[in-house]
């Protein structure tokens, strides 16, 4: 069994599970509840055997790394982070009805990996400046910085929602929004926490590389702009007068910064994490 | 004129203020991103107009370079400041926190705590207040006060109580990142190095700047080598250099990407490469006469076609020109004619454009060298720089997930019984509900 059919296999994973959550959303079944954690659980450790069996396929290639050095591989390897902390979070607070928003990006991330022609899943060799032993660790906790801020994403939209239709008989299931709220809280300080250890492995790796800890390339740019925004929603939350809301909405727009940082300053900014020599 | 003051003061102290820049910050460097770095005031002007309005506002805020831009450095500065008050106006009020000592305690101000909790035991005070005191000796508590009366007796007992000062380290690590970053920036330079193969250098190009630095050594490459993976791509840019000083060799050492070279503080790192040629043998035929010669051309000095009063000399050289192959550009001077020169292609000797004048050229031997460029650098903050990104991290630590703790504690005799009265504040509101009672579980287990 190769791994891209593992991975394929655990997109459709991705896809069923959040059939389940969005069940257990809009329904409150529980039966249906415990059926997506049980999916998930069961995926995620499918997905990771998946990456585990792609990494020891490019050792039998004679070009062993880690499976997380191109588009295909990082968007595989970040779908896994957000269900992993979507789950780790689960654990404590066991708020089910959130699931349906990171199993959605994970669904979408590994489908955009597996049948965009765009993305290519060839396992290729390292070039030059990516062979380091910071890899591993930058990309690691970027990912779960990223990741964190994706679950926060995924409670503000239900927190918004659920605010704005509560009366209407909608999202019943789901906590009080001061629960979201405390949990949004926790999240964003988990993504923050991990994102600033990835920037700063980041940074120590350039100086090692290059000679510079930070030349305002567009994403280390870009990831600042992220650091900065949820920095500052981390302030926000003790003024009295942003409570709640306004977190939420900032919250969805940091999202949007770590997106952009992500995917966007690849595709639409010039010259960009230009790794290698030439 | 102090009301304006007072309230500039207290503006700059808030944390919407803090906010603010931050955001502030974040928008500026989107700007930053949006628009092209690092090109001349002559390339705004000739990619948005001689007369628009976006070049002029451009080039007054030095848009081009903005993250090195005045203002942009103000807004940092203020971030610096900003942070700088609150730890000024907070600080004090923290320590006062810290060392707080509770004179007063009885149940009346206990009651008042949102996380207040009323005991009994059938002990004696004393026995009681004794088994409290080893309970939270022995459960990772610090006594901060006692008070022991007839009949009565406080205590105040703190948990990571250090934990309150960690938001201070956060803020301290960021300013110790910023100073390491303008000692880096004053006291230390960047630049660029080309080096041919078998030469040597002492000059390093500084960067954002139209000025040279001279090293008190000089850097000798030996040899510059791609090495490729069986698929053709490179897998490894190897620089192998000398380091002279007056003349002599001091040491061997060969720089890769993620490996460089550290010498005498001034740091080396692979990071292009080039090919130049030095020497090239061409052959001139003379159209009108068919009269062939051949010539050693190079980049240095301009050669003569003997007996034609005309002198060519090597100009240029590209590994790949349009997709023919390598090629050389060569000038000629005709005696009374206007100067020529044109590219040569090195790989098709009968290409009809491989002619200057009425010369048709065909180059017989090339020798292409590699050139390194490394980026080279000195910067004095980085060890500060690197300090502030470790002790960031552990303090980000220590202000989301430690908890400062305090608990209140009085045992008072009524009547037969005993009772005690315990009180609890956090510096984390999440969780307190859940200690508290666990606290009280094991007090009420205790007795």
């Amino acid at each position: 069994m190769s791994s891209s059919f593992i991975l394929t296999v655990v997109t459709y994973g991705w896809f069923v599970c959040s059939l389940f959550y969005a069940v257990a959303l809009l329904f409150k079944r529980n039966f249906f509840g415990k059926l997506a954690v049980v999916g998930s659980v069961a995926v995620l450790l499918m997905h990771m055997a998946g990456m585990i069996l792609r990494w020891k396929e490019s050792y039998n290639l004679g070009i062993g790394h880690a499976p997380i050095t191109n588009l295909y591989e990082s968007l595989v390897f970040g779908s896994w982070s957000v269900m992993f902390v979507y789950l780790l979070f689960l654990r404590r607070w066991r708020i089910i009805e959130l699931g349906i928003i990171p199993s959605l990006l994970a669904f979408l991330a590994m489908a955009y990996a597996s049948f965009s022609p765009n993305v290519e899943s060839r396992i290729q060799p390292l070039i030059p400046a990516l062979k380091s032993n910071w890899l591993i660790a930058h990309v690691i906790t970027c990912f779960l910085g990223y990741a964190g801020f994706a679950v926060s994403f995924g409670a503000s939209v239900i927190y918004l929602a659920k605010a704005k239709y509560e009366d209407r008989g909608l999202f019943r299931s789901v906590p009080d929004i001061r629960t979201l709220e405390r949990f949004n809280y926790q999240v964003i300080i988990f993504g923050f926490l991990w994102l600033t250890v990835g920037i700063l492995t980041g940074a120590v790796w350039a100086d090692s590389a290059w000679g510079s800890y930070w030349s305002w390339d567009p994403k280390e740019t870009w990831s600042l702009i992220t650091w900065l925004i949820y920095a500052a929603i981390l302030h926000a939350r003790s003024i009295q007068s942003w409570s709640g809301r306004r977190i939420a909405i900032l919250s969805v727009i940091g999202f949007g910064c770590v997106l952009f940082t992500y995917l966007g300053v690849n595709f639409l900014l010039s010259g960009l994490h230009s790794y290698g020599a030439r | 004129m102090k009301q304006v003051l007072d309230n500039c003061y207290r503006f700059l102290t808030s944390l919407r203020c803090a906010v603010i820049i931050l955001l502030l910050l974040a928008g500026a460097s989107i700007l930053g991103t949006l628009l092209p770095q690092g090109i001349t005031e002559e390339g705004v002007l000739a990619l948005y107009g001689e007369n628009s309005l976006k070049a002029w506002v451009i080039i007054l805020f030095g848009l081009t370079d903005l993250y090195h831009s005045l203002w942009f450095q103000a807004l940092i500065g203020l971030l610096a400041l900003n942070i700088s008050l609150c730890t000024a106006e907070r600080f004090p009020k923290t320590l006062k926190i810290w060392s707080h000592e509770d004179k007063e305690l009885n149940p009346e101000r206990l009651r008042k705590f949102t996380n207040f909790s009323e005991l009994a035991s059938q002990k004696t005070n004393e026995e009681t207040a004794a088994q409290l005191k080893n309970f939270f000796n022995s459960h990772g508590w610090k006594k901060l006060t006692e008070n022991v009366k007839e009949q009565k007796w406080a205590g105040v007992f703190v948990k990571g109580w250090a934990f309150l000062f960690s938001v201070y380290g956060v803020h301290a690590s960021v300013l110790l990142i910023l100073i390491g970053a303008f000692v880096g920036s004053t006291m230390g330079f960047k630049g660029t190095m080309a080096i041919l193969q078998g030469d040597s250098t002492n000059v390093v190009n500084l960067m954002r700047k139209n000025k040279v630095i001279i090293l008190p050594f000089e850097v000798k490459c030996d040899k510059f080598d791609i090495q490729f993976y069986p698929d053709g791509t490179p897998s490894e840019y190897i620089s192998e250099v000398t380091i002279l000083e007056g003349g002599k060799e001091v040491r061997k050492a060969t720089i890769k990407v993620n490996d460089p070279l550290t010498y005498r503080g001034v740091s080396f790192y692979q990071a292009t490469y080039g090919t130049v040629i030095k020497r090239a043998v061409v052959s001139f035929t003379d159209e009108r006469t068919g009269e062939e010669i051949k010539l050693e051309l190079t980049t240095e000095n301009e050669e003569e076609l003997p007996g034609k009063n005309t002198v060519v000399q090597l100009m240029d050289y590209r590994e790949e020109f349009g997709g023919f192959g390598p090629a050389i550009a060569i000038g000629m001077l005709e005696e009374g004619e206007q100067p020529k020169a044109g590219w040569i292609l090195v790989k098709h000797p009968n290409f009809h454009g491989n002619r200057l004048g009425h010369y048709r050229l065909a180059v017989v031997d090339v020798e292409p060298t590699y050139y390194t460029g490394l980026q080279v650098k000195r910067d004095p903050g980085t060890w500060l720089v690197l300090i502030g990104f470790v002790l960031i991290v552990i303090f980000i630590l220590a202000t989301f997930y430690g908890t400062a703790t305090k608990v209140w504690c009085v045992v008072e005799k009524a009547g037969n019984s005993t009772k005690i009265y315990v009180a609890m504040k956090s510096s984390r509101t999440g969780l307190i509900d859940e200690k508290f009672s666990a606290l009280c579980h094991a007090i009420k287990k205790l007795l």
